[in-house]
């Protein structure tokens, strides 16, 4: 008996067991009425939408509100067939939001049910909101909208203008970086040094004028400078010199500048950084131009004759980010006799203590390049030939005599693949050399400081041009608002760095600025020092950075005008205004339109109404 | 035994109570979404044909262009019977309450009503929306309102 009345127990508990669980399931249930809510929300919101797209200012010109635009002028009775949209989002457009909240809030307040909260908004801003509730659900409806400006003409002309053909001022830079006879030396070692550069003007260029920003150190002797064989100037230097000298026999085609140092009583001869041809001149300018991903590029270097010795350094760039393919150097040189040096930034890639008399070299120097990875940093390379002297010592090697030339026949050979190769179309090409005495007046310094905003168009290139009469190293920074200023530690900028010499007296007179260093929206700042050397070792004010950047050669449509001509003589007027300065003349083509309602004038914006 | 028996009962009651409740929850949830629907297909659509008439029509639909109900197609449909309109509509078994009426109270005042507002209903279902109302070449904004109800 005892077991039978366990059993009842066990059963009566779960009978008990069982019901408690199935009421207590059933208290989870959850009525789908929160999902049918939420849609019929969301048909509101569309509802809604759909009424403000739907509505013409005829359909409501009772409104008190719309009365009131009427009244003003804002709304004029061509703009009766224009829908709530257009009249909300040409007040938006114009930042006239008070407005636009206006007319939703006087439509909308009569039309949507007393116990909802909702909300309008146009390209994410608030345009009217009734707010009853916090979002428990919230059901959104949007819909991309554009329209005519309210008040102006829906018929008329409008024109856009393009140069077709255009000449237009042209800004070429030639820099000379450092070279020179070997170190000490003096009258009765040495002989005169010679630097010649060939370089290129386009077969079309008149108005040419240049200016050569001469930068030597030459105790004690003459300075001839040569262009095309016709003699610029003859300067009588008794220490460093650095002047400008007016440059009058440039011409279209091939040219050739020399520099003539003449043998020295003291010390010896060398170029110091901020020697920089400056050649203006106008031509037919390029309207468009795509470039190839993938750059196969030589540079010839000077040819640089040094007496007893001779040397020189040579930079080269590389867009950053692109791959590096393949860099050659073809070295040929003549009258070596006991030593030569190549170096590419700061490695040793060939030595000599017994060189050919005539040397031809053959060198792959990607390997010793500012590379991460593959992948240029963008950083200035810099080669560097020392022919009878050596990089390490501050003079010619014993045995030295004659001449030493480093042969115009030498190249650097790059083929790279550009992440970014640069293509447009309907612009021009226009350079801006932006001087360096902003943020530390005209004195110089051993750090230096500038600063330059930019605001108009977009930056193809840049370069920093240091002008030095001593120098040793440089190391050089570029940033820009709201990036903080870099901090030296001692070695190098802690950031922002874009240069920095990899050996005494390797400071070039151009350095390559990365593109991304500078901003179109917030000032820009370069900043540069020497370092490691003498406190003598200042950066003159002289200094600048060039920027080659696009300027448009075309302007859109603009206003809606009653007639053709009207509209054209307002593009003309426009193209004008935006390349003035950079334009002698050109052929100036138009295209107008005759526009009969075509919503274009504002959007293409979203317009969304929340319900909640 | 008497206390578990009576407590049995108790429990079956509730039951019962609660499996009524589910099943009308699921008939509302069923009917407000077709409501909703079709409320759009009376705003968004003309109806088949499209220029149908009391006596020719196989699909009611009242736009003129989606969201402008036509003035004709609306007293045309108004000319039907409540039960005539439910059952092409697919409500057999319910009643209907539709009025169109003016949302703004500036605009010329316009009402149309067709069946009887529910009293009193175990089941009702009003769904509102938003339309034109072309009335002479004006579009006035309107509320429709649309109860469905047992």
């Amino acid at each position: 008996m005892k077991g039978v009345a366990i059993s009842f127990d066990v059963l009566f508990s779960c009978v008990f067991l069982l019901m408690f669980l199935s009421i207590y399931a059933s208290s989870f249930y959850v009525p789908p009425r929160f999902e049918g809510e939420y849609y019929h929300s969301y048909k509101v919101a569309s509802d809604a939408l759909m009424i403000l797209k739907k509505t013409r200012i005829y359909d409501v010109q009772e409104d008190p509100t719309i009365q009131f635009y009427m009244n003003n002028g804002d709304i004029t009775p061509d703009d009766m067939n224009r829908t709530l949209v257009d009249l909300i989002g040409t007040f938006w457009s114009e930042n006239r939001t008070e407005d636009a909240r206006n007319v939703t809030r006087s439509i909308l307040e009569q039309l949507m049910p007393n116990s909802i909260s909702y909300g309008v908004y146009m390209g994410g801003d608030v345009i009217h909101e009734r707010n009853l509730s916090f979002p428990s659900r919230l059901a959104k409806s949007s819909l991309m909208v554009s329209g005519y400006m309210v008040g102006k003409p829906t018929r008329g002309f409008m024109a856009r203008a393009w140069l077709q053909r255009v000449r237009g001022n042209e800004t070429f830079l030639l820099p000379i970086s450092p070279a020179g006879s070997g170190f000490g030396a003096f009258y009765f070692q040495g002989g005169d040094f010679t630097l010649e550069k060939t370089f290129e003007i386009p077969s079309d260029a008149e108005n040419i004028s240049s200016q050569l920003d001469l930068s030597v150190h030459e105790e004690r002797g003459y300075i001839h400078i040569y262009m095309n064989d016709i003699l610029q100037a003859s300067i009588y230097s008794t220490s460093t010199y650095y002047g400008t000298v007016n440059i009058n026999d440039v011409r279209p085609g091939m040219n050739v500048l020399k520099i003539v140092l003449e043998r020295p009583l003291f010390y010896h001869s060398h170029t110091h950084p901020g020697m920089v041809l400056k050649v203006t001149y106008s031509h037919e300018k390029n309207l468009s131009y795509a470039e190839e991903r993938e750059v196969f590029e030589r540079q010839e270097l000077p040819h640089v004759i040094g007496s007893p010795a001779v040397w020189m350094i040579y930079p080269f760039d590389i867009p950053k980010g692109s791959q590096v393919n393949s860099a050659k150097l073809h070295f040929e040189g003549a009258g070596v006799n006991r030593w030569m040096e190549i170096w590419v930034n700061d490695h040793l890639v060939y030595s000599s203590s017994s060189p050919p008399s005539d040397p031809v070299l053959n060198l792959d120097i990607k390997d010793y390049l500012h590379l991460s990875g593959n992948s240029s940093t963008g950083e200035t390379n810099i080669l560097a030939i020392y022919l009878d002297m050596e990089s390490t010592r501050d003079r010619y090697v014993t045995g030295a005599r004659g001449t030493a030339e480093i042969l115009n026949s030498s190249y650097v050979e790059l083929n790279y693949t550009k992440p970014e190769p640069v293509r447009y179309y309907g612009r021009i090409t226009a350079t801006r050399l932006i001087p360096f005495d902003q943020l530390d007046g005209q004195d110089a310094a051993l750090i230096k400081k500038m600063y330059f905003d930019w605001t108009d168009f977009p930056i193809l290139s840049s370069y920093l041009h240091i002008v030095q009469k001593y120098s040793w190293k440089v190391a050089a920074a570029a940033w820009h608002d709201p990036e903080g200023e870099p901090n030296w530690n001692g070695t190098d900028w802690d950031k922002y760095q874009i240069f920095k010499s990899p050996t005494g007296r390797s400071v070039p007179s151009s350095m390559y600025i990365p593109v991304e260093r500078f901003s179109t929206d917030t000032r820009n700042y370069v900043k540069a020092r020497d370092f490691d050397g003498s406190s003598s070792n200042l950066v003159l004010p002289d200094s600048f950075v060039s920027v080659n950047f696009l300027v448009p050669a075309q302007v859109g449509y603009g206003d809606v005008f009653p007639n053709r001509t009207a509209a054209e003589q307002d593009a003309i007027q426009r193209l004008n205004e935006t390349v003035r300065g950079y334009v002698e003349g050109g052929e100036i083509e138009t295209q107008t339109t005759e526009i009969v309602n075509v919503p274009t004038m504002w959007g293409l914006t979203e317009m969304e109404v929340r319900v909640w | 035994m008497v206390f578990f028996l009576s407590l049995l009962s108790i429990y079956n009651l509730y039951v019962s109570n609660k499996l009524e409740e589910f099943s009308l929850y699921d008939e509302y949830a069923e009917l407000r979404e077709k409501t909703i629907r079709i409320t759009d297909l009376l705003l968004r659509t003309p109806g088949v044909p499209e220029g149908w008439n009391e006596s020719n029509y196989l699909q009611l639909g009242l736009a003129k262009g989606e969201y402008v109900i036509s003035s004709q197609k609306l007293e045309q449909l108004l000319n039907l019977s409540e039960e005539e309109v439910a059952e092409n509509l697919g409500l057999t078994g319910y009643h209907l309450f539709l009025n169109v009426s003016s949302a703004l109270n500036y605009s010329t005042w316009v009402e149309y009503i067709l069946g009887q507002y529910p009293s009193s209903s175990q089941v009702a279902i009003p769904v509102r929306r938003l339309a034109l109302l072309d009335v002479n070449g004006k579009n006035i904004p309107v509320k429709v309102l649309l109860v469905v109800w047992r």
